[in-house]
């Protein structure tokens, strides 16, 4: 009896419906992912904020603050600059002699008819510089206005220095044109290095990002990651920014950005090995190449710079 | 991830193809036809095998196992592999997509017809377990496309319990009988989850999720850390509440040929005791934006999905109401019964849905313990079902239905409908005993 019943049973299924063994559920294989193949995925990666204070300048004989640099910079440079421009091109003050010429004859003009101006440059001198101009001036001046000069206060250096200056002794110009010269022929910027840190998102997560986009060595067809990004600028400049990430292949050259404007930052594709350094924590330098000064259009001090990193993925994210 | 997921798609596929089947309310000597309407008897007393004396295993909802997974580059997936496109992968879904299973399992079953052999008692202990859950396009739209939406009313809940029932039939006039089933339950455990809301929001400035929900278990023990609830260590935690249901029904012989007949079973409630009842709410939100670096360090937020915890709530009980069913059926016989054709209406009421069925039916019976009948289901006006039932039941020796409506449909190899929305199968294995009842006019003769 219960062979029929199992018969029965057998013969009543395999008669009410036909199998399709193509839905063989045995071989049920695949990934549980978020979107397709056509998906797009944009998701945010670092925010990188320049102060003032982040930035130094290195001449050689020591590192100074970008803000002294060019808050310094400012007595240089003459209010009214050649051509009736509004900047500077630093790069060519670096390489152009002629350029930079123009440039400090244009401020011992204006040194000459005006007096606020001149005074500024000679307390600067009196203030910062008053060994290198002692240095100028030795062999035209006797050896007893040296030493005066040498042990004067600042007030007295600052007459001195005037006096000299406004009876057009050639050498104190001169002296005021090397040391000018000398000040506005670098006004680089000193790289800039973050440590960005291990990013604390779920493991999860992250291998959703990565997902199957494959290493550098063997990288997916189809699945692509890249990183892109923005960047915004208060700082009086137009400047050219080149960040990268040590030890991957995230790096991008020259982003051209213009003061107070925002520039975008191209993509670049990344790798799998690429995000598990960046995820597992990595440094970041930036070089900062100065192209134009806006002399006097805000304080520097105040103003602020900032890289933003995100990651877009084509394809889906794999759970 | 990855495997957990699998693994309760694969549930949930199995789901799909393990309820009443309505193809068996025509058949009248079966002895599980008195579970649509306790008004109706077999022909005679049975004892059923334990456990298999009926097992009915069926789903009801919108989706499909197609709808689910497909060939697909020459595999089998679902459709929330990466390489199955949107297009393909959100054909097939419906605004709101929801499944719902129903399980019972006879364990112990008898029934005799009294002495005028009119009047049939029975008594049957068994299992239960529904459950339901409604899937909102937006999950899925969600899950294919990667777009920040907002996902609403995602709901699932199941419950378990054991039933101990006793059915009277007996005739009140000529030509009406009436039947009542009372039940006591106990509850095994209880599951019901709801997210209310769920936002995501994937940008290039910020991701940012947040979800509103609750869960309540009850009879389950939920793991706990701290003034949280975890399903990591999930347990049974002893009988978890008790109910009371009520089945009433009636039939009515408006000609020899034609009867008529109404029923409403499953009326009544489970009552869920509040020291087995573990609440939980979920109202989390987590942001990332980046890791925001300067000259004196880096910031960052911490993300990780596992940051949705349940906040353990006060305790408290909770009652809700069985799944209610009304059904409605017509039935004419001709050829001295051994032809009949049957009209059935049902309506049944879930959770979360209400759930219409319409099906016509042929019954032939060429002999009186040779049963077959035939069934075409109209669904919610959305789906069609055809169904084959078979009852053998001699007067002596034992007494076997089956009974399922995937006729005609592919089925994988597991016996999983591959296009239809909705399935049930009904089997079981009795001995009659007793009394044969006097109800029934013998097939083959003059009414």
């Amino acid at each position: 009896m219960r062979k029929l019943l199992l018969i029965l049973t057998v013969v009543f299924f395999a008669a009410v419906s036909c199998t399709d063994k193509e839905y063989d559920l045995s071989n049920l294989e695949g990934d549980f992912a978020i979107g397709d193949a056509e998906s797009e995925f944009l998701a945010p990666l670092a925010v990188m904020s320049f102060h003032a204070e982040s930035f130094t300048h290195n001449s050689g004989s020591g590192t100074e603050s970008i803000v002294d640099v060019y808050q310094e910079a400012d007595i240089w440079l003459p209010t009214q600059l050649p051509n009736g421009v509004d900047y500077v091109e630093v790069e060519r003050l670096m390489h152009d002699f002629a350029y930079l010429d123009a440039i400090v004859k244009a401020l011992i003009a204006e040194m000459e008819t005006s007096s606020a101006k001149a005074d500024k440059v000679f307390e600067l001198i009196a203030t910062k510089h008053k060994a290198e101009y002692l240095n100028c001036v030795k062999g035209h001046i006797s050896d007893a206005e040296y030493a005066a000069l040498e042990s004067a206060s600042t007030e007295q250096a600052v007459s001195v220095i005037r006096s000299l200056f406004e009876a057009d002794h050639s050498y104190a110009v001169e002296a005021v044109e090397t040391i000018c010269e000398g000040r506005l022929n670098d006004l680089s910027f000193d790289d800039v290095s973050y440590e960005i840190p291990a990013i604390d998102i779920a493991d999860d997560i992250k291998n959703m990002i990565i997902g199957n986009i494959g290493y550098k060595s063997n990288p997916s067809a189809t699945e692509q990651l890249f990183i892109a990004g923005h960047v915004d600028s208060g700082f009086p400049f137009d400047i050219k920014i080149s960040p990268k990430v040590l030890n991957t292949s995230i790096e991008f050259k020259n982003i051209a950005l213009a003061f107070g404007k925002e520039a975008d930052i191209p993509e670049k594709r990344i790798y799998a090995d690429d995000v598990e350094h960046l995820f597992n924590g990595s440094t970041a330098v930036i070089v900062f190449t100065i192209e134009r000064y806006y002399p006097g259009k805000v304080e520097i001090l105040k103003q602020e710079a900032h890289i933003e990193l995100h990651l877009r993925k084509i394809g889906s994210l794999t759970l | 991830m990855k495997k957990l997921l699998l693994t309760i798609a694969s549930a949930a596929l199995m789901v799909t193809a393990v309820a009443q089947n309505p193809t068996t309310y025509f058949m009248e000597g079966s002895t599980l036809r008195s579970q649509w309407n306790p008004a109706f008897a077999p022909y005679r007393g049975y004892v059923n095998i334990p456990v298999i004396g009926g097992i009915q295993v069926g789903t009801e909802g919108n989706i499909s196992l197609s709808s689910i997974v497909i060939p697909h580059d020459g595999k089998l997936t679902t459709i929330f592999d990466g390489s199955v496109s949107r297009s393909i992968a959100l054909d097939k879904l419906n605004p709101e997509n929801y499944l719902g299973v129903d399980t019972r399992m006879n364990i112990l079953g008898f029934g005799a017809y009294t002495k005028n052999g009119k009047s049939f008692w029975s008594f049957d202990l068994g299992l239960r377990l529904a459950a339901d859950v409604n899937l909102p396009y937006s999950l899925f739209e969600f899950m294919k496309t990667g777009n920040s939406t907002t996902i609403e009313d995602l709901q699932a809940r199941a419950e378990a319990y054991a039933e101990a029932a006793f059915a009277w039939s007996w005739q009140v006039k000529p030509k009406w009988h009436l039947g009542i089933r009372g039940k006591v339950l106990l509850g095994v455990g209880r599951l019901n989850a709801n997210i209310e809301n769920a936002d995501i929001h994937m940008a290039g400035d910020m991701w940012k999720m947040s979800a509103l929900g609750n869960v309540s278990v009850s009879g389950l023990q939920l793991g706990q850390d701290g003034s949280t609830y975890t399903f990591n260590d999930i347990s049974f935690g002893g009988l978890g509440g008790f109910g009371v249901g009520v089945d009433v029904g009636v039939t009515y012989d408006v000609l020899p040929q034609l009867q008529l007949s109404a029923s409403v079973t499953d009326l009544g409630a489970m009552f869920w005791f509040k020291n087995k009842t573990q609440i939980a709410s979920m109202e989390e939100s987590i942001m990332f934006d980046g890791v925001k670096i300067d000259e004196h360090g880096a910031k960052q937020p911490h993300f990780d999905l596992e940051d949705f915890e349940l906040n353990a709530e006060e305790n408290k009980g909770e009652t809700n109401m069985l799944r209610t069913a009304i059904n409605i059926g017509g039935e004419y016989s001709f050829l001295q019964r051994r032809i009949s054709l049957g009209l059935f209406y049902s309506v049944k009421f879930w959770e979360t849905k209400v759930r219409h069925n319409l099906v016509f039916a042929a019954n032939f019976r060429p002999l009186y313990w040779l049963h077959v009948s035939g069934s075409l289901s109209l669904i919610d006006n959305r789906g069609t079902a055809v169904g084959l039932a078979l009852n053998f039941c001699p007067n002596k020796g034992i007494n076997f239905f089956v009974g399922t409506d995937v006729l005609l449909s592919k089925v994988t190899p597991q016996f999983i409908p591959v296009n239809q929305s909705r399935m049930n199968v009904t089997f079981g294995i009795g001995v009659p005993i007793g009394k044969v009842g006097t109800r029934y006019p013998k097939v083959g003769k003059k009414q």
